[in-house]
Formats: C-alpha cells, structure tokens, sequence
C-alpha cells in the first residue's frame, strides 16, 4: 500500500473520520475483504515476490502443525497453496515433452490430477515438523521471455542452509512457479527425464501406475510412523 | 598380524601397493574415454549396465550397508559423530586445496591450507573442526570439478559397482582423491581397513536422510539418482549459481502461444 493509501487507511480506522464511520461501502468493503482473505489467502494478480512469500509462510506453518495435524492435515492445509502457486498444467506438459501431444484430453487430465496430488504430497511430506527453520528471499531477477528467477535460502536448525531457485512464469495475468531448483537440484529436470524415460519404455498406463504407487508411499510411509 | 609378512609388504611404495586400484581406474578411463565423445540423447549410453549395477547397489546397501549405517546413527553419541565426519574430512582437505589451486581460487587455497592446520593442531587430528567458527569454512573441492571448471564435459554417466554414480569426467577424481589423502601413504593395512570401513559407514549415516528421500520421491529410482547427481555436480562446478534457465526452453513455447490468444 502507498503512503496515501495507508493514511488514508489510517484516518478511517484509527481517528473515526467520516469515513470510516458512517460510509457503509467503506465498511461493507471492509468486511468483505475480511471474509474473503481467510477463504482465499491471496489477492488476484499476486507480484512474484508475494507468491513465494505465500507458499512459505504456508509451508512453515504446515511444519508448525507437524505430528499434531499430520500427514492428513497438511496435505489439506497446503492443497489450496500449492496449487494456486504452482502452474500445474504447464509443469506437466514439460514433464511429459513429446509425448504431452499424444495423450488423449482425458489422459492428460487424469495426469494432471495424479501430478496435483503427487506434487501437494511431496510439500506435506518434507515439510512434516518445525524445529526452528525459517526461509528467506535473496534475490529477484528477470531470466529469459520476461520470466523472474527468485533465489530464497531456507535455513535448517542446525545452521545449515538449503538454497532454493523458484522459476515463475507469467500467464492469463497470473504469476505462477514452473520449476523449483533445490541445491542445484531442478524438480522439472527430475521428473521430465523420469517420466519420458517411463513413458518411452512402458506407456502411459505404467506411468500412472508407479505415480499412484508413489504417492501411496508417501501417505503410508507418514501413517505408519505417526508423522 | 604376520610381522614378516608385513615388512614385506612395507618395502613397497604406495604406488606399488595400490597398483590394482590405480590400473583399474586408469583402463576404465581409457575404456570409456573414447566413448565420452559419442554423443547421446541423454547423455547415458550405458543406461543397460548402469541400471544392472544400480540394482545391485541398491540391494547391497538394502541388506549391509544401510542396517550398519542406521545402528550407527542411532547408538554411536552425535558429538563422535561429528568427530568421525570431521576427522575424515579433514584428511581430504589436501585435495580441496589442490582443487582450489588448480581453479585459480587462490585465496580459497589459503583459507583451507589455514583450516587444515587450525584443524589438524587444534582440532586434535581434525577430530574437532575449529576452522569454521574461526570463519574459515569448508570448502568443496575435487578433481571431477576442476575439470568441469576447466571447460571437460560431463561425458557419460556411469553407475559402478559398489562405488555407485559417476560420470566420465568424474573418475579421475578418485584417483588424485586418492593419492591426495595421508591414508594413501599409510603402509599398515591394519589401520587403513577399519578407517576405510568406519569412513565408509560415517558417509552412509550422513546420507541416511538423503537416501529415504530419492526412495520416497522417485518414482524411477535410477533416473532420479543420475539426474540428482549431475545436478549436484552442476552446482557444485559452478559454486552454488549455476545457470538454470537453460533446460528445455523450446518446450515452453506453448506458454506464449498461450498467451497470445
């Protein structure tokens, strides 16, 4: 918010101008943004910086709750965060490279959902306890086609740190995370040579067999030790 | 131990000693040399084999390596831990140096020297790392990067037995990681075996993490590791900035096409 904006903002609230008292659009607005903020989390056209801040702010408290909510309880804490950041259908069509084109649309959708969900697992199982870690933004760079590179720390409790690469592309207005680059590590390199590799050799039926398989690990392996 | 037969055993030179390990090295590079320069989609012309001894890697750790390594993390005290770790990274310190050297990081060079003779004076043998809080931390150097920073590529990957994910450019860096460390100079078998095991233990342990993450994120185990290792080394060669925009940019052209309807 500009300065304007926030005395103007200020002058409403704090001094009972008559404004803030009397005008009811001021306050009806009020109140809808008060509704709506919890429901959403986020405004339209987030800048890229307010996205990442979004998604680790939601990390860090899904870590908070930890144990206590489990396995369960952050998948649908983060569900809504990780796929309002995340271009979902644009990261898949690069995992899938050549053979995206040749899947029907239904194959592509049920792709999508298994990559939704295989995504959002991974976020509630690494992120799975609180032990002091805090994550900070270092920079913010213009890469190629006008995309922003935005380079964040995330700190371990033991001083270590792991550095993270978030790739955000801009599209229908919205800016949303294509690939996340961790310690050099890039999750799009990952699993495009992983799932081309399958798909080449085995098909799109085993592809979807050995994701499921893998997201069920996931959710037994965090039952199984309470976590 | 025979006395006789180690004496006999000490009048060799280190070369002479670790002449198998050094021969073997030495006809893989040559074996696989030519090979490196035939290029190949995705850099894994020996995928076949590699998988076979990915395989048997994997079972090998599953059924030795792995249960020795956890028993360690659990029962051994973490500040000994840290101790082993130390004390065996402090004998590699050497080849960072050379490393550091041989890129032209000069001042780098310098630091670590430093830390190698904070660590190995005041830190008891590099039992205790006193260089880092003395704000000279480590560094990570090898031969594989250096060759990498003097513009080799990567060639093919490789998996070998036992030894695990490699790649062509990488091999030679076991070898001067070899002869780099004071163990390589040490003519009684009788203290360079159990080093060399509790080495190999005190590595697993640290990895123990890192391994339950590939088994639960992976959905190919082999594609996952190999990919994993060369970025790893990317980030390394490069100091933890390497270039990233470069990957499969033609195949976000879709987004533009997107855009502009």
């Amino acid at each position: 918010m500009d300065k304007q904006g926030t005395q103007f903002f200020s002058k409403g609230i704090s001094r009972g101008t008559k404004i803030g008292r009397k005008n009811p659009i001021f306050i009806s607005g009020l109140l809808l943004a008060a509704l709506v903020s919890p429901l959403t989390g986020f405004a339209a056209n987030e800048e890229p910086r307010a996205i990442i801040d979004r998604l680790q702010e939601s990390l860090i408290e899904a870590m908070k709750g930890g144990a206590d909510i489990g396995f369960t309880g952050r998948y649908k804490q983060l569900e809504p965060v990780v796929l309002g950041t995340h271009r979902i259908k644009s990261i898949a069509r690069v995992a899938l490279g050549r053979y995206w084109k040749d899947l029907t649309v239904e194959e592509q959708d049920r792709f999508l959902e298994k990559l939704s969900i295989l995504s959002v697992s991974g976020y509630a199982s690494r992120f799975n306890k609180y032990q002091g870690e805090h994550f900070e933004v270092v920079s913010e760079e213009t890469g190629k086609r006008g995309r922003k590179i935005i380079k964040s720390d995330l700190y371990l409790k033991d001083g270590d740190t792991i550095p993270l690469v978030y790739i955000l592309s801009q599209s229908g207005g919205e800016w949303k995370i294509i690939n996340v680059i961790a310690k050099g590590v890039s999750d799009l390199a990952l699993k495009r040579a992983e799932y081309t590799s399958i798909m080449s050799t085995d098909g799109y039926a085993e592809l979807m067999e050995r994701i499921t398989e893998s997201i069920e690990k996931i959710k037994q392996k965090h039952l199984d030790e309470g976590t | 131990m025979n006395p006789n037969k180690s004496h006999k055993f000490d009048n060799r030179s280190p070369f002479s000693r670790n002449l198998p390990t050094v021969a073997s090295l030495a006809i893989l590079a040559l074996t696989f040399a030519g090979c490196a320069t035939t290029k190949h989609p995705n850099g894994d012309p020996f995928e076949k084999w590699n998988r076979s001894f990915h395989s048997l890697n994997h079972k090998l750790d599953n059924a030795l390596l792995k249960p020795v390594a956890e028993g360690y993390a659990k029962s051994i005290p973490k500040p000994v831990q840290h101790g082993v770790s130390n004390f065996f990274s402090n004998l590699g310190e050497i080849n960072v140096i050379l490393n550091d050297l041989l890129q032209g990081k000069f001042e780098d060079g310098l630091d670590d020297f430093g830390r190698l003779l904070a660590n190995s004076t005041l830190g008891i043998g590099g039992i205790l790392d006193v260089a880092t809080p003395m704000g000279l931390p480590k560094h990570k150097e090898d031969f594989g990067q250096t060759l990498g920073v003097w513009g080799v590529g990567e060639g093919a990957y490789l998996t070998l037995p036992i030894l695990g994910p490699s790649t062509i450019r990488d091999e030679p860096a076991r070898l001067v990681t070899s002869v780099t460390s004071v163990l390589f100079y040490v003519n009684e078998a009788a203290i360079t075996f159990p080093l060399g095991v509790l080495g190999t233990i005190s590595r697993r342990a640290e990895l123990i993490n890192s391994i339950k993450e590939v088994d639960e994120a992976a959905v190919d185990r082999y594609i996952f590791v190999r990919e994993a290792y060369r970025g790893d080394r990317m980030f390394q060669i490069y100091d933890g900035d390497p270039p990233f925009e470069d990957l499969f940019e033609d195949d976000f052209d879709f987004e533009d096409e997107e855009e502009a309807e």
